[in-house]
């Protein structure tokens, strides 16, 4: 005999409670997103404060990738440039953040004042992006204490100037950035590994692991889902990367990176054009979401390990076998 | 069950790709300055004033207050704190008309107003009462950047901007031998002559001092001067040759070392205006118009600077002033640009104020003949007197409304030459496709 038991439905209340923030979602980010993918179809172009629009199909993108004759294909220069800043930035800033993920968390290097260290660590990425490029910006021009100091200690030549270089701006653009996040990545990952569990450590070290042993066979491996997403996070700031260019070494309107327009990146790029050329900046937003997912996507296909991938093709197979939940 | 999943994916995939896309946009904020506003805008009867600094402010507290107390007490100054980001921050608000701080008057430089004059922003001066004879005395190219296409006068402007080239008189003592205005005006005379005083300095210092501290201070000489703007009334992007003089001059003095290669306006500029050409370097000589010098020398130029000519007559920026279209209060709108523009006495006080060289033919021959004292100028040389000459005979006709945003695409290619990374012509090209690219109702022929 099949006793029917009354279900109390809570489910709706939960609806009830995340209502809030969909609906914010919905009018303040999702409704944009959806708008710049239509403005980027739109010959939609400002002058004198005036605006114009009408429907122009792919032809902004036609432009911004050079393939109409009398258009060249400029935001490749400022993808190449962004690249390249955030490369710079990123492959040191999380090299030094594993380093000292390793070292915070490994009770034999006995690093004394650890929550201080953790703290100092950090701290560079409350400083408001704004104040340090222009700081930077002083340290670094021609007569600025560092530029001469250099000079005096004979580390660079007498008439090097990092804003004439594009190797010295960029350069400085990605170590600002890696200095400011670098304290933020170390927490992830120190995160991730006090998040791995401390008998596989104990048993290492009862088979008589080193402790390069114990970094690269557990410490690394099982760090690779916050990996994953320090990775991911890190791609779509840097192709985003807009304040600190942006006030470092550029024109007096913020748009034109120097020297030769080679630290201008795509995020700079969209506001220059966002000016005069709503169109042509949807478009370019649009080719750097495609370009963002892309990235993304190839990190979460080298990211994920076939052992998850075997195991959630079984979690598939069961479910399927038994019917679903 | 199946739909709650299907749900649920939607809304994570929805906000994965916001993650992704939206702070684009989004970041600007931060960069900006913030803005300072002052006076009462809740009032009923505010009178919303915008400008990027505190020039126009300084002369509604002073003079203006003094001749129209009740008028002044209803103003509410919003000072946006850098002309660079002005137009982004102006634009937004000027869409609004029922904003509490949208503008009833707005201060506009010259390397945009002509944005505003031409679009739908602003109120003629002929429809808020004030005439042709009330703007007799003011010089006429200032008419010509405040006239849209139709001939309406739109912004008036109160000070006038002849340009010249200042020198520090100890240095030009020192390196050049001299402080007489006249043997130094000959020096500065011709660009052949530029460049030979520029080797001459450096020749004499052995490189602690040079003539200028960048090459692009000769920019505005040459851009402010040319017979044709950034492109022709068929909206083709055309290159003047000034511009290319200008080009074939910056490489010479990369080349030849006679500068330092700073931007005006940065670090290394304002440091070699401080310099004194022995434990520091110093720069000989600066480009200049009336607000510069009494506003923006340091301090080593108290009592030190000589003016003279430069080889062409240009203009160096200058502010209008203009009416909304949706200004609350013409009369009162009227009656402010009358006295910052039109009325001989007080552009006088606006002189006694800030030395200004105002907009004003009358009011400057009567501050001239008064004799002006300013605290920069080397022995006896009158500034006002000394700008009087050059303020005939200006020519605004080259400006255009996207002159800021081309100026900075064109010095990115000026740059390239100098440094021999492009040839003239590659340069040239580049500089009209990266116009056009920007602008796409610019056209490269």
């Amino acid at each position: 005999m099949k006793k029917r038991r009354k279900k109390v439905r809570y489910g709706k209340y939960g609806y009830l409670f995340v209502a809030p923030f969909f609906l914010t979602y919905a009018f303040f980010q999702l409704w944009p997103l959806i708008n710049t993918f239509f403005y980027s179809m739109l010959n939609y172009y400002k002058r004198n404060g005036r605006e114009f629009s009408e429907f122009c199909g792919l032809q902004n993108f036609q432009n911004i990738l050079g393939l109409v004759s009398g258009e060249k294909a400029y935001v490749l220069h400022y993808f190449k440039n962004t690249f390249i800043i955030w490369g710079m930035n990123f492959i040191p800033q999380i090299l030094v953040s594993l380093l000292l993920a390793a070292w915070l968390t490994d009770n034999k290097v006995r690093l004394r004042s650890r929550g201080a260290v953790k703290v100092i660590t950090y701290l560079p990425s409350v400083i408001t992006a704004a104040s340090i490029s222009v700081l930077f910006h002083a340290l670094f021009s021609q007569y600025g204490p560092i530029t001469m100091t250099l000079k005096n200690l004979g580390i660079i030549g007498s008439s090097f100037n990092f804003l004439e270089s594009s190797a010295g701006t960029r350069g400085l653009i990605s170590f600002i950035l890696f200095w400011m996040w670098y304290g933020n990545t170390t927490l992830l990952l120190i995160s991730g590994v006090l998040g791995i569990s401390p008998d596989l450590y104990e048993a290492a070290d009862i088979d008589g692991a080193n402790g390069r042993a114990k970094f690269f066979r557990i410490t690394l491996p099982l760090l690779k889902p916050i990996m994953l997403y320090v990775l991911i996070t890190s791609a779509i700031g840097g192709l985003q990367m807009y304040d600190i260019p942006a006030l470092f070494n550029v024109s007096n309107t913020g748009y034109v990176g120097f020297p030769n327009d080679n630290s201008t990146t795509v995020a700079m790029y969209i506001m220059r054009l966002y000016n005069s050329d709503v169109g042509k900046a949807a478009a370019v937003s649009v080719l750097l979401f495609i370009v963002t997912l892309i990235i993304s996507l190839i990190f979460f296909k080298f990211g994920t390990s076939n052992e998850e991938k075997a195991e959630a093709r079984r979690r598939k197979k069961r479910l399927s076998e038994g019917g679903g939940c | 069950m199946k739909m709650k999943k299907a749900t649920a994916l939607m809304m994570t995939a929805a906000i994965g790709a916001a993650m992704f896309t939206v702070p684009v946009f989004a970041e600007e904020v931060e960069t900006e300055p913030a803005n300072t506003v002052s006076g009462d805008s809740a009032a009923e009867d505010a009178f919303v004033i915008w400008g990027w600094n505190e020039d126009i402010k300084k002369i509604l507290d002073g003079p203006f207050a003094e001749a129209y107390p009740d008028l002044y007490k209803r103003i509410v100054f919003v000072n946006t704190g850098g002309s660079d980001t002005y137009q982004t921050k102006v634009d937004a608000i000027l869409e609004d008309p029922s904003g509490e701080l949208y503008p009833d008057l707005m201060g506009l430089e010259v390397d945009y107003v002509l944005k505003y004059v031409n679009g739908d922003f602003l109120s003629s001066a002929g429809d808020l009462g004030i005439t042709a004879d009330d703007y007799a005395n003011q010089y006429g190219y200032s008419l010509d950047l405040g006239t849209d296409y139709d001939g309406n006068v739109k912004a008036l402007f109160w000070q006038a901007t002849p340009g010249c080239i200042q020198i520090r008189a100890d240095l030009a003592e020192k390196y050049l031998g001299t402080t007489d205005q006249a043997k130094l005006s000959e020096m500065f005379s011709s660009w052949d002559n530029i460049l030979d005083t520029a080797r001459k300095v450096n020749e004499a210092s052995g490189g602690t001092a040079k003539l200028f501290s960048g090459y692009d201070e000769m920019f505005r000489i040459f851009s402010n001067s040319r017979a044709n703007g950034w492109y022709d009334e068929n909206d083709t992007i055309q290159v003047d040759e000034n511009m290319t003089k200008y080009m074939e001059m910056a490489k010479i003095c990369y080349e030849e070392e006679l500068t330092y290669n700073t931007q005006q306006w940065k670090d290394d500029w304002y440091a070699n205006m401080a310099g004194d050409g022995e434990t520091s370097n110093a720069a000989v000589a600066y480009c200049g118009c009336p607000w510069f010098t009494y506003w923006c020398l340091g301090d080593a130029w108290k009592a030190n600077t000589i003016l003279v000519q430069a080889p062409e007559q240009f203009y160096w920026g200058g502010t209008g002033l203009a009416a909304t279209a949706g200004c609350a209060d013409t009369d009162m709108a009227a009656a402010i640009l009358k006295f910052f523009t039109c009325e001989t006495d007080p552009m006088v006080s606006i002189n006694a104020l800030n030395s200004d060289f105002v907009n004003n033919k009358e009011a400057v021959q009567k501050i001239a003949d008064a004799g002006t004292t300013c605290e920069y100028i080397y022995g006896e040389q009158d500034m006002i007197s000394f700008y009087l000459p050059m303020a005939d005979g200006i020519d605004a006709k080259n400006a255009t409304a996207e002159d800021q945003d081309i100026n900075s695409l064109w010095t990115t290619q000026v740059d390239a030459y100098a440094r021999g990374e492009k040839d003239l012509d590659t340069a040239v090209a580049d500089f009209k496709s990266s116009v056009h690219d920007t602008f796409s109702y610019l056209n490269v022929e």
